[in-house]
């Protein structure tokens, strides 16, 4: 390790620890806002925005998402030297990133209006149905490998194949048992291709390769209605012909799990 | 149980048991008795069963903790199980497994360690079976004490254990040591009289005794019941195990002379009498006889010889059959050696002793320093026989017996004795003495029938016989060749820094020229005396200090203040103590205890048990020694070779060494084991040592710390003076320092240098662990940043964390791979040492396959977390154990070089 070279990791891909035991490196997938990295649990009572004694008010979350959402304006992503990826096909963007190119995340795409996931709505946590961000780790040279088809897609997904989808790494959140599932009424996400039933990464954002300013692509998801004052396990997958998931509490990639109480 | 064999008449217990007190039990009836009775032993406690005793090692309180352990994992992962169903970890699952699979391997090794043992140990009992003399069939035999039945009659002498429960038919001066029953710790003396009706108190009763030596220690560690085992192949019997360690820190060994240092094969080779000094005729036909056999002086002393003797030829007729000189002998070895020189000349001792009835006997005592007997004479001249009836006959230490003589024999007449006698009898006992030969002294005494009617009683408690004023007969010199091994072997001792003392109850002048032999005075130094003669002063005018080598007589030893002793012995390194008695034997062991010596004290005899006792270890004779030598020694030489000492020396040395080199060892993976824990919970890095990688180092350390335990003596062993108790402990500061100091830093720098890199290969620098430790080790967080903005999960980095583990733990291992090496020496070249420890061999490979196979077989390694490592992340650890390899051999050079240098005295263990 004479010389380690401070950008490009010495191991990567396949090399890497990161592929040991699924012997292909898999991302793993987050959510925010995370308070404490004790837990997963997003738990608040609706009418208070200040915490107060037991009670957790909604401005903590409030103020992570907006601490996270900061770094990706115009202010913050002053280092890259973003392109703008609309259309463009990957081959032509991948020698770019080597040179230290990424694409510009448009962070405007939820500021529309009609978007509730703002922060000038609170991210609706004081109407009690939270907006969680989702996003994909970063892994240096990893690239997904998208649904070519409807038939490639998992089973769920069939009935909304759009061609669009081949460019997308697709995300979905349900409640992880039955019973968490009863109490999400309906969930909405806002993201790039705005479809709003499915959430979505566009493939344009990796390989990463560690370019100076490079932010990830997110993922809103909007409890839209869900159960006040009852726990509810959700878990979130990320979905393309190479994510393998692995649901093990401890050894999780490819999902993300958090728990959600609303009061 | 009543028992009244003790009231009944002799004829009646005969006639009860079917004996006869002349011959014996017949062999069949012998036989018939047996199987009755069974053997002749207590019954043993019951042997606790096997299944018990690995039960005991499975369950130990270690192995306990262990199992909860094992436990608690099981119940933790049965609550994962319960509450997560198929998500549930296996982890706990698997430690669980490994705990119990641990417990497993360690109870069963150490149960058949333990059972192999045992049984070694059982094996040294019945090398050394106690043995009863007993009248069978009209002969004399030796059996097992076991073996005995009731009817048997049974011969005891002096430092006899009791074989059995047993009637005294006939007794001389017969005292038993009762303190295991009664607790009484004076002699008992016992008689054929029936005194009291209580069976403990009469006095023809004397019991089965045990002198119970203590148990061997529960926990016998495989180090000693080794070196034990290699000893006893040597002829070494080690009964008492810490004896081992014991002898191996031996500064100074004391040594009875006679069987010790001697064959103890004592040939008749001079005798005086008729004022002239003669050679004894010891060949099978009595050819070479420079006397005449008809003269009144030879006559008188050989019948003097005859019967005040107590050795007898071994019945059995093979026995009888060979050569007198070849004869196997009862009795004393002197006296065994007169009785042959006898049978040679006169013949039909044996026959001439039963007509001449013994009615009377003192036996030898060493502070008598004589034995007597009364015989009823018998000649053809009856008026002679009412005249005189009794013959008194008496032998022992010369000058002894020279001063109860009024009289001397001298050619067929009794002349008194004056000083122009005295100085005859000096010279001659000078110049046999001078021979190295050990002189007794005879004389006899016809009692008059006025005094000592026939049928008078004699008594030898209350001694109603006369002692003194007896007729000096002569003297019989016997020389006692050395035993062919000893000047070697004191030689050995001596380049080991061990003192050899010769503590004898020979005459200084017999003594002397065998410690010259034995070289325990060696050639070039010189006594008082030899100084006076040489330089033709008085005593008084040498300078005590200039001899370094003394010769002590026992007198002058009681009249030695412990101060005079401690000053003696300071400035003398070679000392002879002569004619000294037990206690004296005991003063010499203490004084050399006092100068914090470890004292070794060998003898076959009963004088030397108490000095034996005294003494930090005590080493019995196992042909010549007496059963209770044999029972209160710590040690026994099977062979009687003195040279098996200096091999015992060198045992209990290697072990010491050994055990030193393995607690090195032991000690060298402590600091490359704590420094990951310490960086973790100071430094918040993380963790770079799991639990089970630490597991199987510890498995691995203890598997190649016992083989250490089979590793050759270094080249110097014998060459270094013994180890100082006080100073010189098992671990030391040095010790200490040593394997906490470089050889853990370099081992601990290896394991570290591999981890960091593995972890900046795979992204995350150095700077970058530093206080990592709360986000690395939460499940919740799983975008956590690497030093290439990369994100990982938990179960990302766990693997590189694991894989990071088993690189340092490949380190280690790798790393111990060499200190193994360097530990097999503390002072020789590994070169000169040789790789010849085929079990430490076997250790070596055995690691690397294991590390091997718990690295790189796919299931196994996950399961224990133990993950596959790129072969270059092998490379710093090989450099590593090449560096221990090459900085332990320069340290061991300088060490050698500079002896007692400042290298050495800071880091030789």
């Amino acid at each position: 390790m004479a010389i380690i070279d401070k950008s490009i990791p010495p191991y990567r891909g396949n090399s890497s620890v990161f592929a040991l035991d699924t012997s292909r490196p898999n991302p793993g997938f987050d959510f925010r806002p995370q308070i404490s990295i004790e837990k997963t649990l997003i738990k608040y009572r609706s009418s208070y925005r200040d915490s107060w004694g037991d009670h957790k008010g909604w401005g903590v979350y409030k103020e992570q998402l907006d601490q996270y959402l900061a770094y990706y304006t115009e202010a913050d992503v002053q280092y890259q030297q973003a392109i703008d990826c609309n259309g463009v096909p990957i081959e032509k963007l991948r020698p770019q990133f080597y040179q230290g190119k990424s694409c510009l995340f448009d962070i405007n795409i939820f500021n529309k209006s009609e978007t509730p996931c703002v922060t000038q709505r609170n991210f609706q946590y004081d109407r009690g149905c939270p907006c969680v961000l989702l996003k994909l780790n970063k892994i240096y040279d990893w690239e997904p490998i998208t649904y070519q088809n409807a038939a490639q897609l998992p089973e769920q997904f069939k009935a909304l194949w759009t061609s669009k989808f081949s460019d997308y790494i697709l995300v979905q959140c349900n409640g992880e048992n039955d019973v968490d599932q009863d109490f999400i009424y309906e969930i909405k996400y806002f993201s790039q291709m705005n479809t709003k039933t499915i959430g979505e990464f566009h493939r344009n954002f990796v390989p990463y390769v560690n370019q100076d300013g490079y932010r990830s692509p997110l993922v809103f998801v909007y409890f839209k209605r869900i159960g006040t004052n009852v726990l509810i396990n959700v878990e979130c997958r990320a979905y393309a012909q190479n994510i393998d998931h692995n649901d093990n509490l401890e050894y999780r990639t490819g999902s993300v799990h958090f728990e959600l109480i609303v009061e | 149980m009543e028992i009244d064999d003790h009231k009944l008449d002799l004829v009646d217990l005969y006639q009860r048991y079917n004996t006869d007190p002349k011959r014996g039990l017949s062999y069949s009836e012998a036989q018939k008795a047996f199987n009755r009775d069974g053997p002749n032993a207590l019954s043993s406690s019951k042997t606790k069963p096997e299944w018990i005793k690995f039960c005991r090692h499975m369950f130990g309180y270690f192995e306990f903790l262990l199992w909860i352990g094992a436990i608690l994992c099981f119940i933790t992962h049965g609550f994962e199980v319960v509450t997560y169903h198929e998500d549930a970890s296996s982890d706990n699952l698997w430690l669980g497994i490994a705990l119990i699979v641990i417990v497993i391997v360690t109870g069963s090794f150490s149960y058949f360690q333990d059972a192999k043992c045992s049984r070694i140990v059982d094996s040294f009992k019945s090398m050394v079976p106690p043995q009863a003399l007993i009248i069978r069939d009209g002969e004399l035999t030796n059996i097992r004490t076991e073996e005995l039945v009731v009817g048997d009659i049974v011969t005891i002498k002096f430092g006899d254990r009791v074989p059995a429960d047993i009637r005294i038919l006939e007794s001389h001066g017969f005292k038993v040591d009762n303190s295991f029953l009664t607790g009484e710790s004076e002699p008992q003396s016992r008689s054929p009289e029936f005194t009291n009706d209580n069976v403990l108190e009469t006095k023809n009763l004397a019991f089965f005794s045990t002198f119970a030596t203590d148990g061997f220690p529960a926990t016998v560690t495989i180090c000693l019941t080794l070196t034990a085992k290699r000893l006893a192949k040597k002829n070494c019997l080690v009964k008492n195990l810490e004896a081992v360690e014991t002898l191996g820190s031996t500064s100074i060994i004391c040594a009875d002379k006679i069987g010790t240092l001697t064959q103890n094969r004592m040939t008749v080779a001079h005798m005086w009498f008729d004022n002239q000094i003669v050679e004894a005729d010891t060949s099978e036909y009595q050819q070479n006889a420079t006397y005449n056999g008809t003269i009144p002086g030879w006559l008188a002393l050989t019948r003097c010889a005859i019967l005040c003797n107590r050795a007898d030829f071994k019945q059995d007729p093979e026995n009888l059959a060979q050569p007198v000189l070849q004869r196997q002998c009862y009795g004393d070895e002197s006296e065994a050696a007169l009785l042959k020189c006898v049978e040679l000349s006169i013949g039909n001792v044996i026959n001439f002793r039963e007509i001449n009835r013994k009615v009377c006997e003192i036996p030898f005592n060493s502070t008598n320093k004589y034995q007597v007997s009364i015989h009823e004479v018998y000649t053809d001249n009856n008026s002679e026989v009412d005249s005189r009836p009794y013959l008194l006959v008496m032998k022992g230490a010369p000058e002894h017996i020279l001063e109860r003589c009024s009289s001397i024999y001298i050619d067929g007449t009794d002349v008194e004795i004056n000083d122009y006698w005295r100085n005859a009898f000096n010279q001659a006992y000078m110049k046999l003495g001078s021979l190295g030969e050990r002189v007794l002294g005879f004389c006899d005494l016809r009692l008059s029938s006025d005094d000592h009617p026939k049928g008078y009683q004699f008594n030898e408690e209350q001694v109603n016989f006369p002692l003194d004023n007896l007729r000096f007969l002569g003297l019989m010199s016997m020389i006692d060749p050395l035993r062919v091994a000893v000047p070697e072997a004191i030689a050995k001792c001596r380049s080991a820094g061990i003192k050899v003392i010769m503590v004898t109850g020979d005459h200084p002048i017999t003594a002397k020229p065998i410690s010259r032999a034995a070289g325990i005075i060696s050639q070039d130094t010189e006594t008082v005396e030899d100084i006076a003669e040489r330089a033709g002063v008085s005593l008084e005018e040498v300078n005590p200090r200039d001899a370094k080598a003394c010769v002590i007589h026992g007198n002058d030893l009681k009249a030695m203040s412990p101060a005079e002793i401690d000053a003696l012995l300071e400035n003398h390194p070679e000392i002879v103590f002569a004619r000294t008695s037990p206690q004296q034997k005991i003063t010499v062991v203490e004084g050399c205890k006092r100068q914090g010596a470890i004292v070794a004290m060998i003898g076959d005899g009963v004088n030397d048990l108490p000095a034996m006792k005294k003494a930090d270890i005590g080493i019995a004779m196992g042909i010549t020694g007496s059963d209770m030598n044999r029972e209160v020694a710590d040690m026994v030489l099977l062979d009687d070779n003195f040279a098996s000492i200096v091999t015992g020396v060198e045992q209990g040395r290697l072990i010491f060494d050994n055990l030193k080199k393995s607690i090195a060892y032991m000690l060298t993976s402590n600091i490359p084991k704590m420094t990951p824990f310490l960086m973790y919970f100071l430094m918040g890095i993380p963790l770079a040592l799991g639990t089970s990688t630490i597991l199987f180092i510890d498995l691995l350390t203890i598997i190649s710390a016992i083989s250490l335990v089979y590793e050759e003596a270094e080249t110097d062993i014998m060459k270094k003076p013994p180890r100082n108790p006080k100073h010189d402990r098992l671990v030391n500061k040095r010790l200490i320092l040593m394997t906490h100091g470089p050889i853990g830093f370099i081992q601990a720098a290896a394991g570290l240098f591999t981890y960091f890199s593995i972890m900046a290969e795979n992204g995350f620098l150095p700077s970058r662990l530093f206080g990592l430790r709360k986000s690395w080790e939460s499940k919740y967080v799983n975008d956590l940043q690497d030093s290439y903005n990369r994100e990982w999960t938990y179960e990302q980095r766990k693997q590189l964390e694991f894989t990071c583990q088993s690189a340092f733990f490949i380190a280690i291992v790798i790393c111990q791979w060499a200190v193994l090496i360097i530990c097999k020496t503390r002072r020789n070249s590994i070169l000169e040492q040789g790789m010849k420890n085929r079990i430490l061999n076997g250790v070596l490979i055995f690691e690397i396959i294991l590390v091997a196979i718990v690295s790189y077989m796919p299931c196994l390694g996950t399961a224990l977390n133990i993950y596959p490592v790129k072969f270059r992340w092998w490379l710093p650890a090989l450099f590593s154990a090449f560096l221990i390899l090459i900085y332990d051999e320069v340290r061991k050079h300088l060490i050698r070089q500079h002896p007692g240098g400042w290298l050495e005295r800071q880091t030789y263990f």
